[in-house]
């Protein structure tokens, strides 16, 4: 059948059908073109009249009209829509007038960087073919790139001859700014920069990248210009806001597409369930294998997009299994850890089609040109809804039609996505926040610019005010790292401060991963101080690029740990010890149910032991202490809210658990005959003893928390209580039961409004909170020294996710409570459903 | 009370408190204008403290009189530094200056800046000093003003070091560059090309030790201290510990210009001097060689052949002498060592003379003889390498070539 056909009658097919929540369709779109406006020079006109592009997009024009009035743009439309071109023809037009002037393309990866090169010096290549005279202008030679992997002999003449520098953030940070005299030629006639993909300029990374722009600014200034931004971004809902936030200018947006699109259907995929008491479905990989073959075998030109390494070996595993050898060649892996030829290889292969199916990380999401595909699939939810649509955005040629499938994970937010399309097609609620006046990033920044060039009195830093500046400078003068003479900050040390920081992390010591490879011992990474603890402890399991390691040794005072690579059917969990002190309250509200605050806080973590848990039923193996390992310091932000006694009663007027017997085993009314013998017939909490009533048997671990009712009903789980006592402690149960719950599902669906990692945020509960009073308190807080916005962020929106949280546990299919909604039974178990729903109800009144 | 910024940092981690920074604590502070003699220069933008010493004629560096004559043909050319070919020695400034860090970035300061230069009465050094960052602009013009009376400068490694970070002040400051005019020799790579033989390292110190056979006083402060004391100096205001440090620098410079003395007398009296070493004088010849001088670079390898050097020395003397000879085509001299250098074993001169009797000389037999004797050697070799097997395969086919030719030869 034709492709359209297997479209069309795909969704419809039994195996499938049941299982889609939602079909979006798109129809086709015919674009709307513009001719090119007569202020271009006529020679790239008709350069790019001749290679197929007769007209521009309304877009592109729109961001032309911007640029020719001087102001700063950002382009915030979809993958393939042809941003290149927007800022590319803007600033050739440029060069072709003025002779001197000169632009940086900044790209956040190396790859894209390359990629980018070929296409710009392929377009001027084409120009100076066509048009001869516009080669004494501009020539393929004078567009260069500028990283780490640029040879030592090449530096000098790329720093006299380039017009068009491509770089990366970190190149800019560590490589040319520090050196700026050597640049006089280059910046001194710097009228353009561009920025891509500043979507993915956030949280730590992006904070840094921030003051990289502040100092790069400050420099340009010094040699007397001001140059004219040109960024663009993925799909975000605070695009403008981020890109001023990032240049600290006024910037215009071009949000509406004027690419045409050929027809797509997006469709939500749930696996079934297979477990209907406990809820569990299919698991995501059994459906890849289904669908992957279904759109293999009919021909259809795919990528599969996982979201890990390690997944994506495992599924082209799969699938190469179930595939004729003969056909094998067509399906292929890509990630970033391949080398770059292989890389190349694959992508032409992409675009000639000789490759049909392809199982990539996220490193196809961004920019390389591979043509569009006809089908997407995207395992899971790969950490944003931009990353959403730049993978789904993948799917779609000019003509034809094109299948884009979103195959939920039994993760909570997966879960929630799927049944709220709005998130996905609708106006996303993600922002890409950034923190550039953190402390420490600042700090770190500042030691730069003062390096770079004495800071004057009165000169403010970026839109940091002079008195703020002047703390950090005076600071630095007692650390004798600066000297105040003359009326400027002067910097006056040995050290190269730009050595000392890296763009990508906040904290400053690392430790280096070693392992036995062969003879030697070899560097396979790197991690920071505090996560090692946790990651890379003595005797702890590693997991990277799909080989198992055990710890051997961690020593922290050199920095390294050394591990030995192995087979093993187990992996380890760290047991965390956590203590939090606040320092400061920033803001405090009443809410319903309680109150929420935001403010500073200590948090204070020691890994204390481990769990060795069985990979294939995740059996418990045991549990092993652990000694010696010091606490980790974590002065940061945080947001917690507690709840007031009204709501703790709510809860307590739940009902009570019967203690009929059937529901504790069969042997139930022997045993609890035994324990109050036992017990004498005492409540084992206020000591009265029984007359008439027969007192209760309460289990301390919940029955429901057991695999098997002979655990549960162990003598030495169970006490007896006289029934106000069992009152009570029921309620500290079902509190501990329902703040586990909020917990769970509150830091699962925090990223769909932070667009951070779940690694970002740091959260626990407490039922009896030091610092709320003894209140039961559900407590976030930003991973990063000084905080970096997310908790604040919290705070401002709790009631929006709150709301969010609540639709999707009372939303989901199971009984209980599920990994989808608020943390499985079991021995990992987290909260109870019925309670976790009481307590979110209570702050939404 | 809200706290302070050092308090926060120092909770996120920040290590505050570096160790030297207590702050030093001195009485009073000593200005350097009390420490050492000098005067004020002013000019637009400030005064600036500069001292100088006068060295009279007749001063020893160690063993070499400072105020020869300097033949600056030499380094013109070797240098390609054209502009100075006719000039006289005392257009020439030695520069050499004392920084606040090694990494050469828009942080490291060029805080003592040391000039040298031959007068009538002798040599000259000028310091220009640095006392406060603030006052940059004024030391950077006077020491561009005591620029402009020259022609050329000299450095020690001032081409990769020195010059950059100049440069770099100057635009910092808003200021040009005053080099763009001047000629530039750098002794380090003139240096490591006469000493390479002789010296297994070539840096100022171990010249002036070796060569000039001179020590420092106990003035002297080592260089990799020197960027600590300034930084201390501006903190305390104490110029006293610096007193070593301008004469560290003004001895830099003088060694600079008696290694370029000893050069010169190297190169131009290198073949008919006691004053040297055998190795001297040959790495004095290669330059000749290198600048196309190839009288005097025969007189060079012919006296270095007659003076006390190691055998590897020697044997790479007598090679040169016959690439020289070889590539001039003169037969006559280039054969008799080619055929000495054969008989020691050296398959390279078998190979030069077997091409030489099969091409040139037509002399088959010689050929045949020096082909055989050359794939013994080589075959004798026990290391192998890439260029030994090209060689044996070479002579390989040589020998093949030369059989045919041979026996055309016989039938005809």
């Amino acid at each position: 059948m034709t492709q359209a056909d297997f479209f069309t009658w795909w969704p419809k097919s039994e195996p499938i059908r049941p299982n889609i929540t939602f079909v979006k369709e798109y129809e086709l779109t015919e674009g709307e073109f513009r001719p090119y406006p007569e202020y271009i020079a006529p020679q790239l006109c008709a350069v790019l009249q001749s290679s197929g592009i007769p007209l521009l997009y309304s877009h592109q024009v729109e961001c032309l009209q911007y640029a020719k009035s001087g102001q700063n743009v950002v382009v915030t439309t979809g993958t393939s829509s042809g941003k290149t071109l927007c800022y590319n023809l803007a600033i050739l037009d440029q060069m072709l007038q003025n002779t001197r002037g000169t632009a940086l393309y900044v790209f956040p990866t190396k790859a894209l960087a390359h990629d980018q090169l070929q296409n710009l010096q392929s377009l001027i290549r084409d120009l100076n073919q066509l048009c001869p005279e516009t080669s004494e202008k501009i020539t393929p030679d004078r567009v260069t790139v500028y990283d780490g992997d640029t040879p030592g002999h090449s530096r000098a003449a790329i720093r006299t001859k380039a017009r068009i520098l491509v770089t990366n953030p970190d190149m800019i940070h560590l490589g040319i700014l520090p050196h700026h005299t050597l640049w006089q030629d280059f910046i001194s006639q710097l009228e353009f920069i561009v920025l891509d993909e500043i979507h993915l300029y956030r949280g730590v990374f992006g904070s840094h990248v921030a003051n990289t722009i502040r100092r790069l600014k400050r420099i340009v200034k010094f040699y007397g210009h001001e140059p004219q931004f040109f960024l663009t971004s993925a799909t975000i809902s605070n695009a403008a806001d981020h890109a001023a936030k990032l240049i600290e200018e006024k910037v215009a947006a071009v949000t509406l597409d004027g690419s045409p699109h050929g027809k797509r259907t997006f469709i939500l995929y749930n696996p079934p369930i297979v477990n209907p008491d406990l809820g569990i479905r299919r698991s995501v990989i059994t459906e890849t294998n289904l669908i992957g073959m279904d759109l293999f075998l009919s021909k259809i030109q795919t990528i599969i997009f996982s979201r890990s390494r390690r997944e994506v070996e495992v599924i082209l595993r799969n699938l190469l299994d179930l595939i004729p050898p003969s056909e094998r060649h067509k399906i292929r892996g890509y990630r970033a850890g391949y080398l770059p030829k292989e890389r190349r290889e694959i992508e032409a292969g992409l675009r000639s089609g000789e490759i049909t199916l392809t199982i990539s990380t996220n490193a196809l999401e961004l920019g390389i040109d591979i043509g569009g595909m006809d089908a997407i699939v995207l395992v899971g939810y790969p950490g944003s809804i931009a990353s959403v649509r730049q993978q789904a955005g993948r799917a779609g040629r000019r003509q034809g039609s094109a299948l884009a499938v979103f195959l939920a994970s039994f993760s909570p937010l997966d879960q929630y996505l799927v049944n709220h399309p709005e998130y996905l097609f609708e106006r996303s609620p993600e922002q890409a926040l950034i923190d550039p006046n953190n402390l420490l990033i600042l700090l770190s920044h500042l030691k730069a610019a003062a390096f770079e060039l004495p800071i004057q009195n009165g000169e403010a830093f970026g839109s940091l005010s002079w008195e703020k500046t002047a703390e950090f400078l005076d600071y630095l003068v007692d650390e004798g790292i600066l000297v105040n003479r003359g009326n400027r900050y002067f910097w006056m040390a040995d050290e190269y401060p730009a050595a000392q920081v890296s763009l990508r992390n906040a904290a400053p010591s690392q430790i280096t991963l070693r392992a036995q490879t062969g003879e030697r011992l070899d560097t396979i990474g790197i991690v920071d101080y505090s996560s090692a603890l946790w990651m890379v402890h003595p005797e702890a399991i590693y997991l990277q690029e799909g080989q198992q390691f055990r710890v051997e040794s961690l020593d922290l005072e050199i920095g390294e740990a050394v591990l030995k690579p192995g087979i093993f059917d187990y992996y380890t969990l760290p047991q965390r010890d956590m203590q939090i002190t606040v320092n400061s309250i920033l803001r405090q509200e009443e809410i319903p149910g309680g109150r929420k605050n935001y403010g500073e806080m200590m948090v204070r973590e020691q890994v204390t032991g481990y769990k060795k848990i069985r990979w294939e039923n995740q059996e418990v193996l045991g549990v092993l202490p652990l000694e010696g390992l010091p606490p980790t310091d974590l002065q940061t932000t945080g947001y917690w809210f507690q709840f007031d006694d009204q709501s703790v009663e709510s809860l307590k007027s739940l009902g009570m658990w019967s203690s009929e017997p059937n529901r504790y085993g069969k042997d139930w009314e022997r045993i609890r005959q035994a324990v109050r013998t036992r017990d004498e017939f005492t409540c084992q909490v206020c000591g009265k003893v029984e007359t008439t009533q027969e007192f209760h048997v309460h289990h301390r671990v919940p029955f429901k928390l057991f695999t098997y009712p002979t655990e549960a009903n162990r003598l030495d789980n169970l006490i007896t209580l006289c029934p106000i006592c069992h009152l009570k402690a029921e309620a500290v149960l079902r509190i501990r039961s329902g703040l586990s719950g909020c917990r769970y599902a509150l830091s699962n669906l925090a990223p769909l409004f932070l667009m951070c990692d779940l690694s970002d945020l740091g959260s626990t509960a407490d039922p009896v909170c030091k610092f709320t009073d003894g209140q039961p308190a559900v407590i976030f807080y930003d991973q990063v020294p000084g905080g970096i916005g997310l908790s604040e962020h919290l705070f401002k929106n709790h009631t929006q996710i709150i709301h969010a949280v609540r639709e999707m546990v009372s939303e989901c299919a199971c009984k209980d409570g599920c990994p989808a909604c608020v943390g499985a039974s079991g021995a990992q178990a987290e909260g109870g459903k019925a309670e976790t729903l009481s307590l979110l109800n209570c702050l939404l009144e | 009370m809200p706290e302070s910024l050092r308090d926060r940092l120092k909770a996120l981690g920040v290590k505050t408190g570096i160790s030297s920074t207590d702050p030093i604590k001195v009485e009073r502070k000593f200005p350097i204008g009390e420490v050492l003699s000098g005067d004020e220069i002013h000019n637009s933008f400030g005064s600036v403290f500069q001292h100088q010493d006068d060295y009279p004629i007749g001063y020893l560096q160690g063993n070499t009189n400072l105020d020869q004559p300097i033949g600056l043909e030499i380094f013109a050319r070797w240098a390609r530094t054209l502009n100075l070919e006719n000039l006289q020695s005392d257009s020439l400034l030695f520069l050499d200056t004392e920084t606040t860090g090694l990494s050469g970035g828009t942080g490291t300061y060029v805080f003592l800046a040391g000039i040298g230069y031959q007068t009538s009465q002798g040599f000259t050094v000028k310091q220009f000093f640095l006392q406060d960052p603030a006052e940059e602009a004024a030391f950077l013009t006077a020491l561009s003003e005591a620029i402009s009376d020259f022609k050329g400068i000299v450095t020690y490694n001032g081409k990769s070091f020195d010059i950059p970070i100049l440069k770099t002040r100057f635009i910092l400051n808003g200021l040009t560059p005053p080099f763009s005019s001047l000629g530039h020799i750098d002794l380090l790579h003139l240096a490591r090309r006469l000493w390479k033989y002789r010296l297994p390292q070539r840096n100022l110190g171990i010249l002036e030790t070796e060569i000039l056979k001179m020590a420092r006083s106990s003035d002297e402060i080592p260089g990799w201290m020197i960027p600590e004391m300034y930084i201390d100096y501006i903190r305390s205001g104490d110029a006293r510990p610096l007193k070593g440090v301008f004469y560290h620098n003004a001895m830099d410079i003088v060694s600079l210009a008696a290694v370029m003395v000893r050069i010169s007398r190297m190169i131009s009296d290198g073949d008919h001097s006691d004053e040297f070493e055998g190795s001297e004088i040959m790495a004095a010849g290669e330059l000749h060689q290198t600048l196309g001088r190839n009288t005097e670079a025969e007189s060079f390898f012919i006296t270095a052949a007659e003076k006390p050097m190691e055998k590897y020395h020697l044997l790479l003397n007598r090679r040169k002498m016959a690439e020289m000879y070889r590539k001039s085509a003169n037969w006559d001299k280039a054969i008799p060592i080619l055929v000495e250098l054969a008989e020691n074993g050296l398959w390279e001169a078998c190979c030069d003379l077997a091409k030489y009797y099969e091409h040139t000389a037509r002399d088959f037999d010689q050929a045949l003889r020096y082909s055989q004797m050359g794939i013994v050697i080589v075959q004798r070799t026990e290391i192998t390498s890439p260029i030994l097997e090209a060689a044996q395969t070479d002579f390989k086919r040589r020998l093949e070539r030369l059989a045919k030719k041979a026996n055309r030869n016989a039938k005809s």
